[in-house]
């Protein structure tokens, strides 16, 4: 083994992962990242968590994987999984250096009575599932109701309700997963209430899925407790945008058109109600004490309300993964850290191991503020290699593979994935949709195993 | 004529890295990027290089004549960002 | 901090390609703050570019030479301008009195084409010398052209700018202004976004390209050529011109039209089509629609000039353009007779050089021999054999052919002197590095670009900052050189003493401008021209257009001893006849062929390190098309081996649909290192290399430019690529 060589493990191989990969590989030049990933797909939430109607978007995982293959140095090693398959020290036998970039898969839930009722769901749950997630593929949603309730103020409540009643017409051209789509079109719903606890100066949707929402000329847009000068604090310039142009949609006139979507702010659960199933959510009415700060608290007074629904879903954040052997910041929810530089319970750094992303600074942002974090992440790491502070590893990464193997794993590389990813699209192409998702991990290892078309 | 940024964008900021001049706000060293839901073209300055339109990873910048229907109101979301900022 | 009272403002325009946008620039001190395009510059700005923009990068790059460095065993130790001018003139002259003054060589780059006062100076201290044997970086860019204007117009100089704005046909061969915008020996700033306009006007563009490039994206028609057949689809062109008797009255002179006239008619269109690759229907209709519109031109650039048949294409291209009526008419090629005679004062000031070389007995061309012959003239010993280079602003190790034979031949000369401003691969040999300016530190009026302007603009260069502490102009060192040689400076007897002269009586009236320099060539050429004055150019800072543009002068213009235009110089005509008879081989050991494509972002061999050009392509892919992958089961971002009969290399590929396969493109001029003669470190470039894939033998007989866009290769997959993981 070349000692000049720099050998970096990264886990995960979502936006912060792969962002981490180009831009280690394009400041250091000995550099060779090996990213690990549970799943045969790398993505992660580019894949998972973009809603199929921006699949624009997704187009950034292929381009840093297609920088990062250009330098020849980069290896994707998929259907491994951290804690399970490989533990952080195996990891650390092998490579110089470990960066965690497993995001924050699992949904916060706000703990009130009725989360565990059958139609009561989670945001990752509902955005794998129509995401053709392989963990997710068999789960089942109650769209056989009229109305269905969001939970949350962010990006990911609105992407959960645009999906909801964008219909079939405008599904059936993304690369939403089949079974989603087929269950999506035969939806019943026809209203989907979004519930905040704060007024809409305080909510995270961005300008532009606010701007979007102009688009959908089948569907009411309706602001309810909208009050759009409770803010003393100075709000953002796309803040104000944003303000601008829901007030717009909020002065539209009424029009009676098939399916409605409500923004109910200043609205809190109270508990969801049902006997096997979900059959309504108790909600308060809040009034803003203090709007000076986005994370005031809100004052619960009377104000209590039932809206009749057959589906709840939360998208109130994310928590980040936990990942054995490793600390973990139960308030914050994501691994302890110094600029990207894992640190224990006292305070001491923990040499050669690092996080980015999600689990690094929580779950904010968008997709490009990956960029900045990984490239924090990756700026103190070769620090550390310059001043020669990491791991030592005693074998080679091709070994550690070929013991994995031994165990009986089945780990998948790039070339693996290629033919998954030539099959999706290929297949997408035949139905004129970006791509068509295989969502079950054993169709995807024997396409894997058939020879390159 | 100017280049539009729209929608879809992610922050990447591949665009405001070879802007020839600068016109592309919020940039990462600038007040408001942290915060900021996408980037903006200011069409005063832009000189229809194309440089963005080829950086961008998920091709979200166009010229504004070539912005399809639904991203046809970003050309004033554009220029109302870029305007408002000065102020 | 500074004060802001110390700020200034200083307009100016770039001068890394001819498209020289204004630039404004803020200058503090002696630091510059920003480049900006110069809004108020009448003329350029628009082409804008990062390249521009990081100019200052150039300036404070930190490997920049500072002092002359004298290489001492291995390393370079800093000296002085009066040691070097001792050192060097000693073994200069030794050298020429041992073997000869064409032991001394001379390679000038494209940067130093854009220091009017450096190139001229150079060429003073060379003619001092005496030396034939000058080799520039046209004979691997541009000869195809000066050789077609020489012959046909009587001058090498005589360029005829594209007329865009009044042009509604657009043929564009081998070109790709939406990256390298539309100049080439040509000013034409902002010129593919006037074609663009011209075209939402109802104008038609029709691409003529083997790579589906940016510009042809933008095609009405995009035609799909066979690399370096562009002479069979013009041919292919005019059979059918002359066939349906679409041929024009030429407002300029022609003469002899028949012998082409005869062989384009006798030309077997199925032949020719075959020959190019373009089906006979559509050679049909681009030729119908040419002729037919009312105002068109022809443009070919380096997609002809870089192949074996290049000077042919470009003669075919303007023959095309003749017998159509496009040349010096509205929307065709105009001649721009500038505020000198360009033509006219070259041929007295600087006759055509007569020198031959010595192994190949090649002409020079504009002056100038090709750098694919360098190599050889120097390591092939016998008389005359080159024994010393001073290499100016070029790093001809990357930008030519074959460079490491270059590289090979520059390690075994008795003295190379390198003059620029970073010490690149043609310099690591060298044994004196003499710091080089950068544009921003230079002022300055370029009077060869006053022909070739689309529009009669002028626009002084000012100074933005002063050269680093103790450096000397390129000229100034030039000039120094050729005194401290006690050779007569300009090859003129009694020039020396006046340059003394001069530089006494400013020391004594302490009047600096009274030593002899530039500024006296800039009044000289610009008086005699008697269009406009010097003093009147200097009060327009941001530019000035000084006259309208006027349609005619061509004919007065040209050199020819019947002044008309040559149709059928019968030199191109024989060349033109063997090869109609010729066939092409198919190469089974090297089955496609790469060609060249340009980045936006990236100005040939330099540049391509500095942080502010951010070029996403920094890793220098191959283009290859989908199906050229698949077959040889390749992916996106794989590493391949790429070999032609002279070299090998590795590069990553990048799938690319809708070209022509079989055809690979790579961009040239990356691979160059950076060496930092202070430190003795080195810095590795980006990306690869891919002129070492050129074959430096196989040139066009008549422009003698190598093949470096139709060069034959194979691709493999390489040995350790991301494939064999697992």
């Amino acid at each position: 083994m070349s000692t000049s060589e720099l050998n970096v493990a990264i886990i995960g191989s979502g936006p912060a992962g792969l962002y981490a990969a180009v831009e280690l590989l394009r400041r250091e030049r000995t550099a060779v990242v090996h990213i690990y990933d549970r799943l045969l797909t790398p993505g992660g939430l580019v894949r998972f968590g973009v809603s199929p109607d921006h699949s624009q978007r997704r187009l950034i995982s292929e381009a840093c994987e297609n920088l990062a293959i250009s330098s020849g140095r980069y290896f994707f090693h998929g259907n491994l999984e951290v804690g399970k398959d490989l533990t952080h020290e195996t990891l650390q036998h092998h490579h110089h250096a470990i960066i965690y970039a497993c995001g924050a898969a699992e949904s916060r839930q706000l703990g009130i009575a009725g989360e565990k009722l059958k139609g009561s769901h989670t945001a990752s749950e509902f955005i794998s599932w129509y995401n053709g997630h392989t963990d997710y593929s068999d789960c089942d949603f109650n769209l056989k109701t009229h109305r269905a309730v969001v939970i949350g103020n962010g990006n990911v409540a609105l992407d959960i309700a645009r999906m909801i009643l964008l219909g079939e017409q405008r599904l059936k051209s993304t690369d939403i997963a089949d079974h989603a789509l087929r269950s999506i079109s035969d939806s019943t719903i026809k209203e989907v209430v979004i519930l905040g606890r704060r007024g809409p100066n305080q909510a995270g949707f961005t300008l532009p899925e606010i701007l979007e929402l102009d688009q959908l000329d089948d569907i009411d847009i309706i602001f309810e407790n909208a009050d759009f000068s409770s803010t003393s604090h100075k709000l953002t310039l796309t803040q104000s945008m944003r303000a601008n142009a829901m007030q717009n949609y909020a002065g539209r006139a009424q029009t009676e058109r098939p399916k409605k979507l409500i923004f109910r702010f200043l609205t809190s659960p109270i508990q969801i109600n049902g006997v096997d199933c979900v059959d309504s959510i108790s909600t308060m009415k809040n009034y803003m004490i203090d709007d000076a700060i986005r994370d005031s608290p809100v004052s619960p007074s009377a104000g209590y309300n039932i809206i009749k629904t057959g589906l709840v879903i939360q998208a109130v954040g994310y928590k980040g993964t936990r990942i054995p052997d490793l600390p973990y910041d139960e308030h914050k929810c994501l691994v302890p850290n110094i600029d990207g530089r894992v640190i224990d319970g006292n305070h001491q750094i923990l040499e050669g191991t690092y996080v980015a992303g999600w689990l690094k600074r929580g779950s904010n942002g968008v997709i490009g503020s990956n960029k900045f974090c990984s490239a924090e992440t990756i700026n103190n790491l070769l620090k550390d290699w310059t001043d020669n502070k990491l791991n030592h590893p005693h074998s080679t990464q091709k070994q550690l593979i070929s013991h994995l193997r031994k165990q009986g794993l089945k780990p998948t590389d790039l070339s693996d994935w290629r033919k998954i990813d030539h099959f999706e699209k290929h297949t997408g192409i035949t139905q004129k949709r970006p791509r068509v998702k295989i969502t079950s991990k054993e169709r995807m290892l024997s396409i894997a195993k058939q020879d390159a078309v | 004529m100017t280049y539009v940024i729209v929608g879809n964008c992610i922050n990447d900021t591949a665009c405001v890295d070879v802007c020839p001049v600068d016109c592309i706000h919020p940039a990462p060293n600038e007040i408001g990027f942290k915060t900021a839901d996408m980037l903006f073209i200011d069409p005063k300055f832009c000189i229809d290089c194309n440089a963005c339109a080829e950086a961008c990873p998920i091709d979200a910048v166009m010229p504004a004549h070539k912005l399809p229907k639904h991203f046809r109101h970003y050309q004033a979301i554009n220029a109302e960002y870029s305007i408002a900022r000065l102020k | 901090m500074e004060s802001s009272s110390s700020r200034k403002v200083v307009y100016s325009h770039c001068h890394y390609c001819v498209s020289l946008c204004g630039t404004k620039i803020t200058v503090d001190g002696n630091k510059i703050v920003s480049i900006e395009p110069d809004r108020e510059n009448p003329m350029s700005w628009r082409d804008f570019c990062r390249k521009g923009k990081s100019a200052d990068e150039m300036v404070s790059h930190p490997a920049r030479i500072l002092k002359p460095m004298k290489r001492v065993g291995d390393r370079y130790e800093e000296s002085t301008y009066e040691e070097a001018y001792l050192d060097i003139a000693t073994k200069l002259n030794k050298i020429i009195v041992e073997h000869g003054v064409d032991a001394v060589g001379s390679y000038s780059g494209n940067p130093l084409g854009f220091d009017f006062a450096g190139s001229i100076f150079f060429n003073g201290l060379l003619d001092a010398i005496g030396t034939g044997n000058r080799f520039w970086v046209g004979s691997i860019d541009q000869n195809n052209a000066h050789v077609v204007q020489d012959t046909m117009f009587g001058s090498e100089l005589l360029s005829l700018p594209a007329d865009i704005d009044e042009c509604n046909f657009f043929l564009l061969l081998g070109m790709d202004p939406v990256q390298s915008k539309f100049g080439w020996l040509e000013v034409i700033p902002d010129g593919w976004n006037r074609v663009l306009k011209r075209q939402q006007q109802g104008a038609q563009v029709v691409v003529v390209d083997p790579r589906f490039s940016d510009t042809a994206k933008c095609a009405d028609t995009y035609l799909s050529i066979l690399p370096g057949q562009d002479w069979a689809f013009v041919l292919g062109m005019l059979h059918i011109i002359f066939t349906e008797n679409l041929d024009q009255p030429s407002a300029t002179p022609l003469s002899n039209i028949d012998p082409i006239r005869e062989i384009a008619l006798n030309a077997s269109l199925t032949d020719l089509s075959s020959r190019c690759g373009i089906a006979e229907e559509l050679i049909q209709d681009v030729a119908r629609r040419f002729a037919k519109a009312d105002r068109a031109m022809a443009v070919a650039h380096t997609g002809i000039s870089h192949h074996a048949n290049g000077t042919i294409g470009e003669w075919l291209v303007t023959v095309l353009n003749a017998v159509t009526n496009r040349l010096d008419t509205p929307g065709g090629r105009r001649l721009e007779r500038g505020y000198m005679d360009i033509v006219k004062i070259f041929s007295s000031f600087a006759p055509p050089s007569t020198h031959r070389t010595r192994l190949k007995n090649l002409p020079a061309i504009a002056g100038y021999h090709a750098l694919a012959e360098l190599a050889d003239e120097i390591t092939t010993p016998g008389e005359n054999q080159i024994k010393a280079m001073m290499i100016v602003s070029g790093n001809p190790v990357i930008s030519g052919p074959d460079g490491d034979s270059l590289d090979e031949a520059l390690k075994g000369l008795d003295l190379l002197v390198a003059v620029d401003i970073i010490q690149r691969d043609s310099h690591r040999h060298a044994d004196w590095l003499i710091p080089g300016t950068h544009f921003l530190e230079r002022e300055g009026l370029h009077c060869l670009v006053s022909g070739m302007m689309d529009k009669p603009f002028v626009q002084y260069a000012n100074k933005a900052v002063n050269p680093p502490p103790g450096v000397q102009y390129e000229w100034e060192f030039f000039m120094n050189l050729a005194i401290a040689m006690k050779r007569p400076y300009l090859g003129k007897k009694g020039v020396n003493s006046f340059i003394k002269f001069t530089k006494l009586l400013a020391r004594i009236t302490g009047k600096s401008h009274l030593a002899f320099n530039p500024r006296w060539i800039e009044w000289l050429l610009v008086t005699t021209g008697r269009r406009i004055k010097y003093k009147d150019i200097l009060k327009h800072p941001h530019g000035w257009i000084y006259s309208k543009k006027r349609y005619g002068d061509l004919r007065t213009t040209l050199r020819t001893k019947d002044n008309a235009v040559q149709v059928s110089p019968p030199e191109f005509i024989s060349a033109l006849k063997n090869l109609l008879i010729e066939n092409e081989k198919e190469d089974t050991e090297f089955p496609m062929i790469m060609v060249n494509k340009r980045g936006r972002e990236s100005m040939n061999s330099w540049m391509n390190d500095l942080p502010g050009m951010n070029n996403t392509e920094r890793n220098s892919p191959l283009d290859i098309h989908p199906d050229d992958a698949q077959a040889l089961n390749l992916h996106q971002g794989q590493i391949v081996t790429i070999s032609s009969k002279v070299s090998s290399m590795e590069a990553p590929i990048n799938i690319v649909d809708g070209g022509r396969r079989g055809v690979i493109s790579m961009a040239h001029g990356w691979g160059s290192s950076i060496y930092d003669p202070v430190k003795g470190t080195i810095s590795q470039g980006y990306g690869t290399n891919r002129n070492r894939l050129v074959d430096r033998h196989q040139l066009d007989q008549f422009s003698q430019v190598p093949s470096l866009s139709g060069v034959p290769v194979k691709i493999e997959a390489a040995a350790h690529s991301a494939m064999e993981q697992g």
